[in-house]
């Protein structure tokens, strides 16, 4: 990891005083250094870009000097395997990159352990993922500006989110116009993390879907299959859809990870997408225009999440804010081959 | 002087190849490059004070630009200054334009004599505040606007404060106290549009009348609409207060109603809130000061404001998506609810 040299670091490198490295640096002539000294100082000193305290200070006269944590709710693997989150946190850094700010620290939320994390030396926590902050935002760190993403928790922090009614609303009335009468859905179960606890809830989307199919008078609960997040998921839970028998003409699949799996478990059964069964999803991560078929799904926004809450965050420190404001970050749907329009009497 | 550095320089001193470099730096993931060498890719680039090549999109470094903003009332300017929510929307606009270095072109109010006509040559955006939908035949589609207090599309920002919510924090609070009947005084809510005024339940009123459904404790006569002035309030409470047989406390959709129903109440030596509790919505500045003290849950109008114009500055820096922006309520217990004489069940 690179970080600004101090003097101790070019002291050990250079194998001299930190009184030396000070006084050469200071370009103190009243010290006798033997020229091969400081030659070896001030190289040190470049290679490992050490910047004089007062150039350091002036630099931090704007923006960068608020020092932000990051925290992620979920593990680095999982943060792989849904690149939705991996996302957000390239908006984060790519804004803070853009605007020369420091993260100075990266949390992970591990679960089932109480998380202390040190946040006494930072400015601001800007919190991915579904984490209720509210145990940090009730704590001794009460000038900790907090900016969650990703989390509709307590009103009084900043909050980033995207319309998931909405973007599930996107899907299924596409799926209404193509005509798609027996729709089924492939999802996962929600938690957000508190201090010592999680609390589930049923996921906005899911929500959506039960609510637009009852007031059409189509909702069967047999077609609804709930379980875990990511692609093994909805592997699994696309074969027991399929093991099922009478199965529908379309499925909304939450998330596209879990829409990637469910094709590979309709392609195991020799079924055909969009053929036999059209498949729409949400998220519009890179890889759904590379599988097969290029996924029809609902693009969020994600990168643009994570930027907007670097944009509250300093607009918290800088201007001193103190309403707290939530942002809705857009949605649309991208139509691409993993759908097809059906008539009325093919419906079963 | 800090030279800019290049992407050779943040490979040598991170130890991987240029391209490695451009990927991590344009967030490229079609190829995989593990956690720790993207990490140290980024904090290498940032020491070494690595700025992106300017592109076609202005950027904040771009200082010299001033903008011209047009803002567009939904009401007329005498309206304005009898209604403290609004005049404080303004004065947060004016405020951050201000901040900004943003210029207040012309400012246009909607009346119903004619429909507004918009000069947009001469503004480079149009704030609009209030309930109007505006469809502009514009030579400038992509002007950005920025909705205050309203949502009008998809496609353009807006700011607005969750009037929903609002309402359920009020009712919330005076269900606490155990008030078996609950009243409402509301107005009637409205948008303008180039073809005329929409009716529409307000928010509040929904609220209202679903909560008290949910308990079956629902009851239309227990129900008092009208229009948003203070005198309107007054009349309301009177009509209430005449029907006989008041409900123990009311939710008064705003605090300017609130006053004019409080006046009322008084007249008729009901005491607030010993007979009649009320609690209403807006949190304006005078709602601390009369008798008794105001409950109301807090609308952050000069923040409305304000956001806005950060919205306008953000759109005009390049922002190519809209963003909505609800700013959050806060409900401040006074007397008029029965704070200091009951206790919540």
């Amino acid at each position: 990891m690179v970080e600004i040299a101090t003097i101790k670091d070019i002291a050990e490198l250079a194998e001299v005083s930190s009184a030396t490295v000070s006084r050469v640096l200071n370009n103190d002539l009243s010290f006798n250094v033997p020229e091969e000294t400081k030659n070896k100082v001030i190289e040190v000193a470049k290679r490992l870009n050490y910047k004089k305290k007062a150039e350091r200070k002036r630099k931090t006269d704007e923006a960068t000097e608020y020092k932000l944590g990051l925290l992620i709710w979920c593990s680095e693997q999982l943060e792989y395997s849904d690149p939705y989150y991996l996302s957000i946190r390239v908006g984060v850094e790519r804004e803070c990159l853009r605007r020369g700010i420091d993260i100075h620290r990266v949390f992970r939320w591990v679960e089932g352990t109480s998380q202390d994390m040190n946040l006494s030396d930072l400015h601001g926590l800007i919190s991915i993922g579904k984490v209720n902050p509210s145990f940090i935002l009730n704590s001794k760190d009460t000038n900790l500006q907090v900016v969650t993403v990703d989390c509709i928790s307590s009103e009084r922090c900043d909050a980033v989110v995207f319309d998931l009614e909405k973007a599930a609303t996107q899907a299924l009335d596409y799926l209404f116009e193509l005509g798609h009468q027996r729709i089924g859905y492939i999802g996962g179960t929600t938690y957000v993390f508190s201090k010592d606890t999680k609390e589930q809830y049923v996921d906005e989307r899911q929500r959506a879907f039960c609510r637009l199919m009852a007031e059409k008078g189509l909702l069967r609960e047999r077609d609804l299959h709930i379980g875990g997040w990511g692609t093994e998921s909805g592997y699994r839970l696309m074969k027991r859809a399929i093991e099922q028998g009478d199965i529908p003409s379309a499925f909304l699949i939450a998330c596209d990870p879990m829409a990637i799996g469910a094709l590979r478990a309709i392609d195991e059964s020799g079924l055909q997408v969009p053929e036999e069964i059209s498949i729409v999803s949400i998220d519009d991560i890179e890889l759904s225009q590379y599988v097969n078929p290029p996924l029809t799904t609902v693009r969020v926004f994600s990168e643009e999440m994570g930027k907007t809450a670097v944009k509250l965050m300093l607009d918290r420190l800088k201007s001193g804010r103190e309403a707290s404001l939530q942002v809705t970050i857009p949605t649309e749907l991208v139509v691409r081959k993993s759908c097809r329009g059906v008539k009325k009497d093919e419906q079963a | 002087m800090i030279p800019i550095a290049t992407l050779k320089e943040i490979a040598k001193i991170a130890k991987v190849s240029s391209s490695t470099v451009s990927r991590v730096l344009s967030s490229d993931y079609s190829f995989s490059v593990s956690e720790e060498t993207r990490r140290t890719v980024i904090e290498v680039a940032r020491s070494l004070n690595y700025r992106h090549k300017p592109g076609k999109k202005k950027n904040e470094l771009d200082e010299g630009r001033k903008w011209n903003v047009g803002v567009l009332f939904w009401c007329s300017e005498q309206f304005e200054l009898t209604d403290p929510f609004y005049m404080s929307i303004r004065q947060g606009i004016e405020k951050e334009c201000d901040n900004q270095g943003l210029t207040i072109k012309r400012i246009y109010r909607w009346s119903d004599e004619d429909s507004s006509t918009i000069e947009d040559s001469e503004i480079d955006g149009l704030i609009v505040v209030g309930k109007v939908e505006c469809i502009f035949h514009s030579k400038r589609p992509d002007m950005p606007i920025v909705f205050v207090d309203h949502c009008s599309s998809v496609e353009h920002d807006s700011v607005q404060f969750d009037a929903a919510v609002a309402a359920r924090k009020t009712m919330e609070h005076l269900l606490h106290f155990g008030y078996d009947r609950i009243g409402y005084i509301g107005g009637n809510s409205y948008i303008r549009t180039l073809e005329g005024i929409n009716y529409y339940e307000d928010e509040r009123q929904q609220m209202y009348k679903r909560m008290l459904e949910e308990q079956g404790k629902f009851k239309l006569e227990d129900m008092f609409v009208g229009s948003w002035g203070v005198e309107d309030g007054y009349k309301l409470m009177s009509v209430a207060i005449k029907n006989g047989n008041l409900p123990r406390a009311f939710f008064v959709a705003s605090d300017l109603l609130a006053i004019g129903a409080l006046r009322a109440l008084h007249e008729s030596e009901i005491k607030v809130p010993e007979q009649v509790a009320i609690a209403s919505i807006d949190g304006i500045d005078v709602s601390k000061y009369v008798n008794p003290p105001l409950t109301t849950v807090k609308v952050y109008t000069e923040e409305m404001g304000s956001t806005g114009v950060k919205l306008m500055v953000d759109r005009l820096l390049g922002r190519n998506y809209a963003l909505h922006v609800m700013v959050e309520t806060e409900l401040m217990i006074r007397e008029s609810c029965g704070s200091l004489i009951f206790h919540p069940i």
